[in-house]
């Protein structure tokens, strides 16, 4: 029996279907010990591709792209690997990164205006929203009226006011309101949650996460009248910074790993590298306290790459070190020893040694190539998506909401607001 | 290669011309923007270099999500659907394929990985199995024009290092032209290196390539140039990194060729293509393009010769 991150009923399946599951038991990796036996409880937890067969279809998924800078580009190169997809309109204000997205497709249309291609582009049944972010909310009204399918970029707003309306519109909506935020649909994610709930969330001890990159987050533009627009984020008008930016994908991670939700944030920013005249910060430092008692740790900065981006949640037996791609644990030298870690993957870091989390582990050590498979096969944003188009093709449930996607972007600007004014802010659901 | 930046470098100061670089393509690609102070320079830099990395993870060899991870795992006649950039870099490698009568060839990856060449740790103790045109050549890869999709009809292994340097170079330029930029000077692993203008000084943009071996010191203006070298880092089994599709052995050639042209993928794969047809360049069924010159060294490389990488001065 084949269970999965995006079947809705993939941890109750594993009770029933499984005497060696159960994930209240905090001994739960001590019983596991015998051969691959944990392992084997994934027998293929890599989702398949979307395809026609599966929907049931003919035809293709005709979708539009809205947005087309660089995350934009980035999905069209995921999309383009789904037979079940069809790339039917791309919309950008932007002359250039119009021309340079509907190159990538075979045969898109092209729009300069959102409203035109909802009103234009009848074949269009889903819509991709990766526009800035501050632009979501009409977008994703104007698609709401227009009967469309919505994958809307995390964070879906810039305000929390606007957060809630995109919500509330999408609450009682009939067709599938996808929002990108890409942890849900990880499989390296959902087998380190899995491991990590079998633990017990009581023996979460704390939270922490890094975005750290070296860029100017400064966008050139060839028409000088476009510098503004394209700069957004460097807009404080408009602009999260990077604890809306980043954060809010990181802090639904912890969200989605840990039942639990920040409920203060506090923390400092500025602009220690780029002395362009910028006002939005390029490093920032945030403390969350969670509704759980725990405390999420948050850095981010434009200025150093090293470690790029992670999250590391600590429990009393292990830490888990999930970075898009890749996945570790790091077990506490009293925790309870399996007999499949003999079989596991490491790596060293330092003084600790991490246990590669793997997925497809069973299937790949019966083939002698375990190795192989560390690192995803695709992309985090190629199961984002895929979640997404399956949701629409073959009615699996969404797996992230725009209520997940309004409460972590609320998170994720209201702790902007933190860093900025140096306050300790509240934040309420 | 030694390039005329270097000494203006010196001379101005240590902030100008901005350089910035970018590790990809398991090498440093390194871009001069020398009209442009700082300020001004990072944000194109970083698009023409996003560019570059874009290509890095379709192409990476060694990435499992990678365009190349995927097609060499994926199973004989599983047709693998793309975009329509990859599509284009595809027919490409098409075209000097053909051209080339077949001596430059990106499916060689799973020969390579035989002649230890694709692993860090290669089996020492083995000797790599005899050439089989069974598990090579771009001839096994299948089209699929009406939805943009490619297969493997037999397991060939893609490895695209004899183009895709050149290849993501032409797309920075191509960034950094429509950002307006009129002077920059870009290479990756000073293997292959590409030219906007005339150069700081508007004499051109002079290259001095291998100077340990009397290379010549070439001159690029909105241009390219490329060299490929056997030399570098041998198997365990005494092969080298230069394939000759005819034979699946390392090729029997020149201590190091040339390639100028006016794109940065036609140097880069053309000079593989020199380096590999050796004397019989040009001749028989290759269609070389205009726009491409060639120089070959005149002597045989012997494998007696230093194995260090290729000197850069960039």
């Amino acid at each position: 029996m084949d269970v999965g991150p995006a079947d809705p009923n993939f941890e109750e399946r594993c009770v029933t279907n499984s005497n060696q599951w159960n994930p209240d038991r905090r001994d739960f990796l001590a019983q596991a010990a015998g051969g691959l036996a944990a392992m084997s409880l994934f027998p293929s937890i890599l989702p398949a591709a979307p395809t026609l067969a599966a929907a049931g279809r003919r035809a293709p998924l005709q979708v539009a792209l809205i947005g087309a800078g660089r995350q934009g580009r980035a999905m069209l190169t995921e999309l383009a690997k789904f037979e079940a997809v069809r790339i039917a309109a791309i919309c950008d204000s932007d002359a250039s990164r119009l021309e340079s997205g509907v190159k990538k497709t075979k045969d898109a249309t092209g729009f300069a205006d959102a409203k035109a291609l909802l009103e234009g582009a009848k074949d269009v049944e889903a819509v991709i929203i990766a526009t800035p972010t501050h632009l979501h909310k009409q977008i994703a009204l104007d698609s709401i009226q227009a009967g469309k399918h919505i994958y809307c970029e995390a964070p879906i707003a810039h305000t929390p006011e606007d957060c809630g309306d995109i919500s509330a519109a999408a609450k009682d909506y009939k067709k599938v309101f996808a929002v990108g935020l890409e942890g849900r649909s990880n499989p390296v994610y959902s087998l380190a949650r899995s491991f990590f709930r079998a633990g017990g969330l009581e023996a979460l001890v704390s939270l922490r996460a890094q975005a750290f990159q070296k860029t100017s987050w400064k966008t050139p533009a060839s028409d000088a009248a476009r510098e503004k627009a394209l700069n957004w984020r460097l807009d404080k008008d408009v602009s999260i910074g990077l604890l809306g930016e980043f954060g809010t994908h990181q802090i639904d991670v912890m969200r989605y790993f840990a039942d639990s939700e920040p409920t203060s944030a506090m923390g400092v920013s500025g602009v220690r590298v780029y002395k362009d005249g910028r006002d939005v910060a390029d490093t920032a430092s945030c403390l969350f306290k969670m509704s759980t008692g725990q405390t999420l740790s948050y850095e981010a900065s434009l200025g150093n790459s090293f470690g790029g981006r992670f999250e590391v949640l600590h429990t009393t037996a292990a830490a888990f070190k999930m970075a898009w791609t890749h996945g570790w644990m790091f077990k506490e030298a009293d925790a309870a020893t399996q007999g499949w870690e003999v079989y596991a993957n490491r790596q060293r870091f330092h003084n600790d040694e991490g246990i590669t989390l793997i997925a497809d582990a069973t299937k790949l050590a019966s083939q002698g190539k375990l190795k192989d498979g560390v690192g995803l096969p695709n992309t985090s944003l190629y199961y984002a998506l895929a979640d997404f188009v399956k949701s629409v093709t073959e009615g699996i449930p969404v797996a992230a909401t725009a209520d997940d996607g309004a409460k972590a972007s609320v998170a994720g600007i209201l702790a902007n607001r933190a860093v900025v004014t140096g306050n300790s802010v509240e934040i309420k659901a | 290669m030694l390039v005329n930046a270097l000494e203006i470098s010196s001379a101005a100061g240590e902030s100008w011309p901005p350089l910035f670089a970018l590790e990809a393509m398991g090498t440093r690609f390194e871009l001069l923007l020398p009209a442009l102070h700082e300020r001004h320079a990072r944000p194109i830099a970083e698009a023409a270099l996003d560019i570059i990395r874009e290509w890095h993870d379709a192409l990476n060899a060694f990435s499992p999500a990678s365009f190349v991870g995927r097609f060499n795992r994926s199973t004989p006649g599983e047709w693998l659907h793309i975009d329509n950039d990859l599509w284009t870099f595809l027919r490409y490698c098409h075209s000097v394929w053909t051209a080339s009568a077949g001596a430059f060839d990106p499916a060689l990856g799973a020969r390579m990985h035989d002649l230890g060449l694709r692993s860090m740790k290669p089996a020492a103790s083995l000797s790599p199995p005899a050439p089989s045109r069974a598990s090579w050549g771009f001839s096994h890869l299948a089209w699929n024009p009406d939805h943009l999709a490619v297969a493997r009809t037999i397991p060939i292994e893609l490895d695209f290092g004899s183009v895709a340097k050149g290849w993501a170079i032409d797309r920075a330029l191509d960034e950094l032209k429509t950002l307006g930029i009129t002077e920059a000077l870009i290479h990756g692993g000073t293997s292959t290196v590409a030219a906007i203008g005339d150069g700081p000084s508007g004499t051109g943009w002079h290259v001095h390539v291998i100077p340990d071996l009397d290379g010549p010191i070439i001159t690029l203006r909105n241009s390219a140039m490329s060299i490929s070298s056997p030399r570098g880092r041998l198997s365990d089994h005494g092969h080298h990194h230069v394939i000759d599709p005819r034979t699946g052995e390392s090729a029997r050639c020149a201590r190091w060729a040339i390639c100028e042209a006016t794109s940065a993928a036609d140097s880069d794969a053309w000079s593989t293509v020199a380096l590999v047809s050796g004397c019989s360049l040009g001749t028989t069924a290759q269609t070389i393009p205009t726009g491409v010159s060639i120089r070959l060294d005149k002597h045989e490389w012997t494998s007696a010769l230093p194995t260090q990488t290729l000197r850069s001065g960039v």
